[in-house]
């Protein structure tokens, strides 16, 4: 998996003087933990519901190889195919086999991160196919040649004057101005849309969930791309990674009460749909070959390791939405697909740590990804399980090492503590201007402490540390 | 044969993966316990919870009598909307069909779908009373893409194929179509949205823009 996350703090910088991305994200801290929190309400007891998610998940990651052998079973009785790719060139080379095998000429995918993760459409494009993606957000990015910054909402980073004129540069529509208004844009992409879907030769489409006691492949999107993107078509591809299987229709019902509710606040998607297997006996239309791609590229090799509860993600994207990290730089500034939280843990088990240290670092470690996690993974834990490993290979900069070490020692030392934290709070606190009541503020620091206050003001620390006051405290109820 | 070194290869891995550290959850999956459950005994608050679910997803509904009350209803719903009085009707839209001669002013259009703008009838398998949701299956008799491709959908949906939760509708599932699952199943809550181009979501983004529910019976 190709990144460019060692360039995160520059990317972070960038993203954070980005007025339009800025705004979008404000967007997101405002709206999306609201909704959420409203769905989960909504119910009788979300938690208890999170906890049967939870454990349809570990299910699957515990019985995979037994799961993934019924799922191929299955999906072969009901006339389909199964390919297994080790690494995402084998996808990428499979696909395009197969596309080559059926004569295609242009294809049309709905949204899929593992299809983003394996950089599936630049193989197909150099291999000569036309591929248009059908989401709306995926399509806009495509139209603009860039990466999705969030793993539900793509194009969360362009404006809709922006969009407008993607559309108008790449559409071939005649008029003065690019479209300014939301409403006609929308025909005007579904119109475009309608013509690809039309006359495309093949379909691919990710998979939410596999379903292994029937086979089937679980696909949900708000939009209805996905649906027309696997009706049309001759050919449907399904690529996806092997960990999405579980054990059966049951269970994907528990685990979609919470994908909807945690990813939009919903009870459930506009679409989902249960697919099995190409066109059947006396069916008039519907696909004549089905193919599921099951793609590994890593994901075996977390099965072992302390990062296996990660499989367990199911991509609703409740930790991006919550972190205070990606609310104020964005999915770019990672410089994976995977952003975020999950994308912070998933992105250095898929790419190597070396270029992707910082993405652990990048979480202030409040836990809040953690506490509304639908299937429980203990993100925090995971992250520090990063920062451990990048510190055992010594992988973070000199500096942050022999911060780290400073830091190290003053905490060793209980006296050298108290110093440095006392006099600590009277340079910080010369530093700051006061606020409202008591409370003080740090808005601007000097030097490259600066950096900290760049992007927000900090309440100054209180005039004595809590070993101070607990001294006093002592020496008061003894006299 | 590179196929078949991958597929071992990986199953290999997944196996020594899984073997190193199987816990084994050994919660069975227990069934919805929130207060949105409804009880399959009280019918009325199905059918009502399932309008309600579907409204809430911009999907609009009407209760009729019985299936002659069908062609009626439709015609009033397109010219309240000011819609051409003309559908296509996929598949069978209710057991024991729906006598169109019933209103004269409705046309029932027998040629291919256009790319759009078409209002399509169809008939569903099952109601999700949950969600709001309608199930529809593909089969021999029902091309499932023509209620993605309609500007819109006007579904039928008998009373007694009301499920309260996903429980219900499996259970059916698996009695029904126990010789094997259709091609396609399709859940559908409301119109076709999106967000991609600003808030509120905008309707209508491939699918249909409308989605209307003649609730049958009871």
């Amino acid at each position: 998996m190709q990144t460019t996350s060692k360039h995160f703090r520059a990317q972070a910088r960038e993203a954070l003087a980005n007025e339009t991305l800025q705004a979008s994200l404000e967007g997101v801290r405002r709206v999306m933990p609201e909704i959420r929190a409203a769905a989960a309400d909504r119910c009788d007891d979300f938690a208890a519901l999170c906890t049967q998610a939870k454990d349809v998940r570990q299910h699957s990651i515990d019985h995979l190889d037994q799961l993934l052998a019924t799922f191929e079973q299955q999906v072969v009785a009901a006339g389909g195919q199964v390919h297994w790719a080790r690494t995402g060139e084998e996808a990428t080379q499979i696909i395009a086999d197969l596309c080559a095998s059926v004569d295609c000429r242009s294809i049309i995918k709905s949204k899929s991160m593992v299809s983003e993760e394996i950089e599936l459409n630049s193989a197909l494009e150099s291999a000569g196919y036309e591929v248009t993606e059908t989401d709306l957000g995926e399509y806009i990015i495509q139209l603009r040649g860039e990466k999705p910054s969030h793993i539900l909402a793509p194009s969360l980073h362009v404006s809709l004057a922006e969009v407008g004129e993607a559309f108008n540069a790449k559409h071939g529509i005649e008029r003065d101005a690019p479209p300014t208004d939301a409403g006609e844009m929308l025909l005007e992409a579904r119109a475009v849309l309608r013509e690809k879907f039309l006359s495309a030769d093949v379909g691919i489409t990710g998979a939410n969930f596999l379903v292994a006691e029937t086979g089937g492949v679980v696909v949900v999107t708000n939009e209805g791309n996905a649906d027309l993107s696997m009706s049309l078509p001759d050919t449907h591809i399904v690529v996806t990674g092997i960990e999405k299987v579980v054990r059966s229709l049951v269970d994907t019902g528990v685990l979609l009460r919470v994908l909807a509710r945690s990813a939009i606040g919903e009870r459930l998607s506009n679409y989902t749909t249960f697919v099995h297997g190409p066109r059947q006996e006396g069916e008039i239309s519907g696909p004549r070959g089905f193919h599921v791609v099951l793609v590994d590229n890593g994901r075996s090799q977390l099965l072992g390791t302390g990062f296996r509860d990660m499989l367990r993600c199911i991509r609703c994207s409740a930790c991006l939405n919550h972190c205070p990290v990606y609310t104020a730089v964005g999915g770019h500034a990672y410089g994976s697909v995977y952003s975020g939280p999950m994308g912070a843990i998933l992105t250095p088990a898929f790419a190597g740590l070396p270029g992707t240290v910082h993405l652990p670092g990048a979480s202030t470690l409040c836990g809040r990804c953690e506490s509304i996690c639908p299937v429980g993974i203990p993100l925090v834990k995971l992250l520090r399980r990063w920062r451990e490993a990048s510190h055992a290979q010594s992988l973070p900069t000199a500096g942050e090492r022999f911060g780290l070490a400073c830091w190290r020692l003053v905490n060793r030392w209980p006296l050298v503590y108290r110093l440095v934290t006392k006099f600590g709070v009277i340079l910080v606190r010369s530093l700051s201007v006061p606020g409202t009541g008591q409370q003080r503020w740090l808005k601007r620091l000097p030097s490259f402490t600066a950096l900290w206050t760049q992007h927000r003001d900090i309440p100054a620390p209180a005039g004595n540390s809590f070993q101070a006051q607990w001294r006093r405290h002592r020496a008061g109820r003894k006299s | 044969m590179m196929n078949k070194t991958a597929r071992d290869e990986i199953m290999a891995l997944v196996r020594s993966g899984t073997a190193a550290q199987v816990v084994d959850s050994g919660a069975e999956m227990v069934s919805f316990d929130a207060d949105e459950k409804l009880r399959e005994d009280d019918r009325k608050t199905l059918i009502a919870d399932f309008r309600r679910y579907a409204a809430q997803e911009a999907a609009t509904s009407e209760r009729v009598a019985g299936a002659n009350d069908v062609p009626q209803a439709i015609t009033r719903y397109l010219r309240q909307l000011e819609l051409p009085l003309q559908v296509l009707a996929a598949g069978e839209i209710i057991s024991g069909g729906v006598d169109w001669g019933l209103a004269d002013e409705l046309e029932i259009l027998n040629r291919p779908i256009r790319p759009d703008g078409d209002t399509v009838v169809t008939g569903c398998y099952a109601g999700l009373a949950e969600a709001g949701a309608i199930v529809t299956v593909s089969s021999a008799h029902f091309a499932n893409e023509l209620q993605f491709l309609a500007a819109t959908h006007i579904v039928v949906v008998p009373v007694e194929r009301i499920f309260a939760d996903y429980e219900g509708l499996w259970s059916v599932v698996s009695r029904e179509f126990a010789a094997g699952m259709p091609r396609s199943m399709n859940w559908i809550v409301g119109p076709s949205r999106t967000a991609d181009l600003g808030v509120p979501s905008k309707l209508g983004a491939h699918g249909p823009a409308r989605v209307h529910l003649l609730v049958v019976g009871g």
